[in-house]
């Protein structure tokens, strides 16, 4: 028997290419004979890891986890492969957000989630990143059982030494607002950058926001949001593009509080980096962002840029309000812990091979 | 600054309360008579189309479709099209024109990728458009054999 992990791409560096990695990994660790087989692979994954899944072939003892990200020719190829089935729902973002930005990630997007509703019927097991993720596949009728199980992440590489460059250009005394993720639509950096603005009109002029993220293929939207910037006229607004992970973590070095104005989130792995860093998180509540930070940060129900800059006002200059919130992120932190995360995935990942077996 | 720990009595701590700190926010944003920018996302790269003049244009069913078959051909832009040499030293200079190329990449073919988006989109439109030109032949050709049966029914009475 084997474990097999299916997926269109394995990045490197991005949420699903590394809980693929962590999963291998664990299993691994644990006695199993298993590998990720994916259409592309990222040159830096480390050999043997991973094979291109032209040449597989599978057969009915084996388990076969297909991660669930994007629209791919795989999804429905998967459904006809031979083997035990199981899912990792991590969320396609709905295609409505690409709208009028790329009409072929809008197109992916939509064949993505046509292919969602094909596999309702086709797989065994599926788990999901959150709760939001589950009611997706609850609202579709999978016939399966659908269980909740957090990306697995690694805290180790977080210890890394950051980029001592960008420690100190961060680093001069200013108050750094950031924000992690892609540029795209629908994380809604124009939200973030229109209360940044307001925050540093009324509240604090001597402040910078960071947008740490690549704008690769979002080329359309980052200059709209570069003259958005403009327009405003927000000062020390930083578009870092991407960057190495020492530099992302010299950028949450420096930075006071993490502000989310996400519309469309599968799990949100920023924000368990935020609260790694002890950095005080103000975000809207969309998607899984409320299940993520599971009552820690400041939850915004409504997006109004001025109450938004107060808000973040109130935090940064509140110390214990601030210390409150920090408080409860640290303690919702734990319960992504890799000790605690790795033995809730063998449990439903034995669970699943004794029901099956 | 007023504290925003509460306990309750078996010492446990209760959430932070959001709502009044939002009502604190509000009240002060209504003293200090902040104002909201309006700016809106959705208004930036809004481009100025120059007026086209359309009045002696005839709709035409037959036109149309000769535009749309020729739009379908070069709504593509290419960025990859043969490089010629203009000067003797032929070869040379089909080099250094493919080196000035693969260097002037990252900023081009964003560009073009956007452009070609953007052309997408209107061929798409006009194909639908078409559509709708064609129904009107159709109706006006209907129209006209309406009012000439009623002209000769006129004409008979």
């Amino acid at each position: 028997m084997r474990i097999l992990q299916i997926m269109p791409t394995l990045a490197y560096g991005d949420a699903v290419g590394n809980d693929a990695l962590a999963i291998y990994r664990l299993l691994k660790s644990k006695g199993y004979e298993t590998k990720i087989y994916a259409e592309i692979i990222d040159k830096r994954i480390p050999r043997g890891i991973a094979g291109d899944i032209g040449g597989l072939v599978t057969g009915r003892e084996d388990v076969l986890i297909y991660h669930m990200s994007t629209g791919s020719l795989l999804n429905a190829r998967f459904a006809k492969m031979q083997g035990r089935k199981m899912m990792i729902y991590h969320n396609i973002t709905p295609p409505c957000f690409y709208h009028g930005y790329h009409s072929s990630m809008e197109k992916l997007c939509r064949d993505g989630r046509y292919a969602l509703q094909y596999l309702a019927d086709e797989v065994d097991y599926a788990l999901a990143d959150s709760e939001y993720n589950a009611k997706e596949l609850r609202k579709l009728h999978y016939c399966c059982s659908v269980d909740v199980m957090p990306i697995l992440l690694s805290f180790e590489d977080y210890e890394k030494q950051p980029d001592a460059q960008t420690v100190e250009e961060f680093g001069d005394g200013k108050t750094n607002i950031i924000f992690t993720g892609r540029i795209a639509p629908n994380k809604k950096q124009e939200d973030v950058i229109n209360a940044f603005y307001h925050y540093q009109k009324y509240y604090n002029p001597d402040s910078r926001l960071i947008l740490v993220g690549s704008y690769f293929n979002m080329e359309g939207y980052y200059e709209q949001l570069r003259d958005y910037v403009q327009k405003l006229g927000a000062k020390d607004v930083v578009f870092t593009g991407h960057v190495s992970f020492e530099k992302m973590l010299g950028c949450y070095h420096g930075a006071d509080l993490f502000l989310c104005m996400s519309e469309h989130e599968g799990f949100c792995v920023p924000l368990l980096e935020a609260m790694y860093f002890d950095i005080p998180i103000v975000a809207y509540q969309s998607s899984a962002i409320g299940y993520t930070l599971g009552g820690s940060g400041i939850l915004l129900d409504k997006k109004n840029p001025l109450e938004t800059a107060g808000v973040m006002d109130k935090v940064i200059r509140d110390e214990a309000l601030r210390n409150r919130i920090l408080s409860k992120q640290r303690k919702r932190l734990q319960d992504f812990g890799k000790e605690r995360t790795e033995r809730l995935f063998m449990e439903k990942i034995e669970g699943f091979l004794k029901n099956e077996g | 600054m007023e504290e925003r720990i509460e306990k309750k009595a078996d010492g446990k701590e209760e959430q932070i309360d959001v709502e009044s700190i939002m009502e604190e926010i509000r009240a002060e944003i209504k003293r200090k008579g902040y104002k909201e920018k309006e700016v809106r996302f959705s208004d930036i790269n809004i481009s100025y189309a120059d007026n086209m003049d359309v009045d002696h244009m005839e709709l035409s069913a037959e036109t149309y479709k000769k535009q749309l078959l020729l739009l379908n051909i070069q709504k593509n832009v290419n960025t990859n099209k043969t490089l010629y040499a203009d000067s003797p030293a032929g070869k040379v200079e089909v080099f250094f024109k493919k080196v000035f190329r693969k260097c002037a990449r990252f900023y081009v073919e964003p560009i073009v990728s956007g452009q070609n988006e953007y052309n997408e989109t209107n061929a798409m439109l006009m194909c639908q458009l078409y559509a709708a030109v064609k129904r009107v032949e159709e109706l006006e050709k209907k129209m006209a054999q309406l009012e000439k049966r009623i002209q000769e029914k006129q004409t008979a009475e």
